[in-house]
C-alpha cells in the first residue's frame, strides 16, 4: 500500500519537477526558490497504515534548501509520575498549547554549518529551536526536562523527528526530500516551510501546504461520533443488540 | 491486514483483535464470565488509549451479553424483579461512574485509577475464588455435608422488603439495589460486565441461588454496558463501534468452542482455574504500578 502510493508520488513528483524546470528556465538570474509537495490531501482510509510525502522544488544560484513540516497543533499534558503510597502515580503535571502534532525537518547540510544560531532560532528550525510555550507549570517541575520528555514521547510516536533527515540535489537546481507519516499521524493542515539560506543569510522563503484527513466511513464515524455524541451511542448499542443477537443465532442449531 | 480504527485513530492488525476477542471469547463459553476484566487491560496493552478502550469494551459486552441473556430468558432462568432492582442501582452507578471517569481523565489519573481498580477487584474476587473452590474440593474429598441454602444476614433485614419469587427470597431491596450501583460504577471505570463481582456477590451476600444467578446477572450487564456505551460516547466521545464489533466477532466464535470444553472440566476446577487467572492479571497491573516506570514521563492529549 504504501510502496504505491510512493510511486504514485513519484510520478507526480517527476511531472511537476519538469514543469518547474521550464519555469526556473526562463527566470533564471536572481536567487529564487520554487516548491511543492507531491500531495496536498492525504486520506485516511480504512486500510491507512501510513504514508509519505514528497517535497520537492528548484533553487537557483548557490545556497542550501531546509525544510520544516509541522502538522496541526495538538495540545498535550505531560505528567511526571513520583511514588506515592508506594505506587507510581501522576503528580507533577506542565501543559504545551501548541506543541505541533507532527514536526520534521530536512536539510541539505548539518544546521550548524548551514545557518548562524538565531537565523535557525528565529524560524524554529531544529529541535532546539522549537518554541513550546508551557502553561499550567507546577511549580515542582523543572521545565527543560518536561520539554524533554515531550519531545521524546512525540519522537517515540514518529510523530517527532530529531534527526535531520536529507533534502537531495538532484543536480544543481532540483531538489526532493521525503516526509513519513505514521498510522496515527494527526488529522489537519500541515505546512511545509522551505528555507533557502545563503551563506547564512535567508535569501528566500516558500511555503506549501498538505491536508491530512479521514475520507468515506472513517471521516463518516468519526464525525458522527463527534458531533451526535448521544445518537452515536445510541446507534452503537442497537448494533451491539443486533450483531451479538445474530451472532448467537447463527451458532444455535448446533 | 491492518485497519484503522476511526474513533481510537489509530490502525491495528484485524487478526490481532479477533485472537483476542477469541481468546476471550474461549474463556467466556468455558467459565461463563464476560471477560471483559481480562479484555481491556489487553487493549490497553496494544496501545488503545485507555478512555476508548474502556468504552468500546462496555460496548461489545453489551453485545456479547444479548444472546446469552434471550437463552437464559428462554429456560425461565431471569429474576427480572431482581434484575430491575440490579439495573435500577446499576443505571445510578454507571452515570457516577462515567462523570467519575471525566474528572480522572482531566485530572490526569485515570490510567491509574483502572489499573487499581483492576487490582483490588481481582486482587480479592481471585483469592476469594481460590479459597473457595480449594475449600470445594477438598470437601468433596472429605466428603462433608453440603451447607444450607442460605444464610440470612444483616443486609437482608433493611427495610424495603420485596418477595423475589424465582430468586425464592424476602428480603430488602436496597441491598441488591447497592450491589447494581457498584457493578455500575465497575462497568463505566473498568469497562467491565461485572459479572466477576457480581456473581459471587448474588450467591453469597444475597443468597439467590445458583440457577438464577448467571440469567439475572447478564440481564444486568447487558443494560447496564447499554447505558455505559451510551453515556460515555455522550460525555467523553470514546466508543469505537469498528473496534467493538471486531472484538464481538471474535468473542461470538470463541465462545462456540469454549462452551464445547466446559464438560471436560469440574465446576470447582473450573473456578480454581478462573481464579488462577484473574490473580496473574491482578499481579501484573500491580507490578506495573509499584515497580519505577522506564520513563516516569508520559504525554497525554488535553482532554476537551
Amino acid at each position: 500500500m504504501t510502496g504505491g502510493a510512493a510511486g504514485r508520488h513519484g510520478v507526480a513528483g517527476i511531472a511537476a519537477l519538469a514543469a518547474l524546470v521550464a519555469l526556473a528556465a526562463g527566470r533564471a538570474g536572481a536567487d529564487y526558490l520554487v516548491a511543492d509537495l507531491s500531495d496536498h490531501r492525504i486520506a485516511i482510509t480504512s486500510g491507512f497504515t501510513g504514508s509519505e510525502v514528497l517535497l520537492f522544488g528548484t533553487r537557483s544560484g548557490r545556497g542550501d534548501v531546509v525544510v520544516v513540516l509541522r502538522g496541526p497543533k495538538a495540545p498535550s499534558v505531560v505528567w511526571r509520575k513520583l511514588r506515592t503510597l508506594g505506587m507510581w502515580l501522576n503528580r507533577v503535571q506542565v501543559r504545551f498549547d501548541d506543541a505541533p502534532g507532527y514536526y520534521a525537518v530536512a536539510a541539505s547540510r548539518p544546521l550548524d554549518r548551514l545557518a548562524p544560531a538565531k537565523l535557525l532560532e528565529d524560524n524554529e528550525i531544529g529541535f532546539a529551536n522549537l518554541r513550546l510555550a508551557a502553561s499550567r507549570v507546577d511549580p515542582r517541575a523543572n521545565l527543560a526536562d518536561f520539554r524533554e520528555a515531550l519531545l521524546r514521547s512525540m519522537e517515540r510516536a514518529r510523530l517527532y523527528r530529531a534527526a535531520i533527515s536529507e533534502v537531495v540535489f538532484i543536480d544543481d537546481i532540483l531538489f526532493r526530500a521525503t516526509f513519513a507519516f505514521p498510522a496515527n499521524v494527526p488529522t489537519g493542515l500541515y505546512n511545509a516551510h522551505v528555507y533557502l539560506i545563503d551563506d547564512g543569510v535567508l535569501v528566500s522563503k516558500r511555503t506549501a501546504e498538505l491536508e491530512i484527513s479521514k475520507t468515506g466511513f472513517e471521516a463518516a464515524m468519526f464525525r458522527f461520533a463527534n458531533h451526535q455524541p448521544l445518537a452515536y451511542g445510541l446507534v452503537a448499542v442497537l448494533v451491539a443488540v443486533v450483531a451479538g443477537w445474530s451472532g448467537g443465532m447463527m451458532f444455535r442449531g448446533r | 491486514m491492518d485497519i484503522y480504527l476511526p474513533v481510537a485513530e489509530m490502525s491495528v492488525n484485524v487478526l490481532v483483535l479477533l485472537g483476542m476477542g477469541g481468546v476471550i471469547g474461549f474463556l467466556s463459553g468455558l467459565f461463563g464470565v464476560g471477560g471483559g476484566f481480562l479484555l481491556t487491560p489487553l487493549l490497553i496493552f496494544i496501545g488503545v488509549p485507555p478512555p476508548v478502550a474502556v468504552a468500546s469494551q462496555a460496548n461489545q459486552i453489551a453485545a456479547a451479553s444479548v444472546s446469552g441473556l434471550l437463552a437464559h430468558w428462554r429456560r425461565g432462568n431471569v429474576d427480572f424483579r431482581m434484575g430491575w432492582v440490579l439495573l435500577a442501582g446499576g443505571a445510578l452507578g454507571s452515570s457516577v461512574g462515567v462523570w467519575l471517569f471525566r474528572v480522572l481523565r482531566e485530572i490526569g489519573q485515570i490510567d491509574a485509577a483502572i489499573s487499581i481498580s483492576y487490582v483490588v477487584f481481582l486482587g480479592s474476587v481471585g483469592l476469594l475464588m481460590a479459597v473457595e473452590s480449594a475449600n470445594t474440593i477438598l470437601r468433596r474429598r472429605r466428603g462433608a455435608p453440603r451447607r444450607k441454602l442460605h444464610q440470612h444476614i444483616w443486609l437482608h433485614r433493611l427495610p424495603l422488603k420485596l418477595r423475589f419469587r424465582r430468586s425464592k427470597l424476602y428480603i430488602s431491596a436496597i441491598s441488591p439495589a447497592l450491589i447494581g450501583l457498584l457493578v455500575g460504577v465497575l462497568a463505566a471505570v473498568m469497562g467491565v460486565g461485572g459479572g466477576f463481582v457480581m456473581v459471587p456477590a448474588m450467591i453469597y451476600l444475597l443468597g439467590m441461588p445458583t440457577s438464577v444467578v448467571i440469567g439475572t446477572s447478564l440481564f444486568q450487564i447487558m443494560f447496564v454496558t447499554a447505558i455505559v456505551t451510551v453515556l460515555h460516547a455522550a460525555t467523553n466521545q470514546t466508543v469505537d463501534m469498528v473496534l467493538a464489533l471486531i472484538l464481538l466477532a471474535g468473542a461470538v466464535i470463541g465462545a462456540q468452542l469454549g462452551s464445547r470444553y466446559v464438560a471436560v472440566l469440574r465446576g470447582e476446577q473450573l473456578r480454581g482455574l478462573l481464579a488462577l487467572m484473574v490473580l496473574v492479571v491482578c499481579a501484573k497491573l500491580a507490578f506495573d504500578l509499584v515497580v519505577m516506570p522506564d520513563d516516569p514521563y508520559s504525554l497525554t492529549p488535553v482532554v476537551q
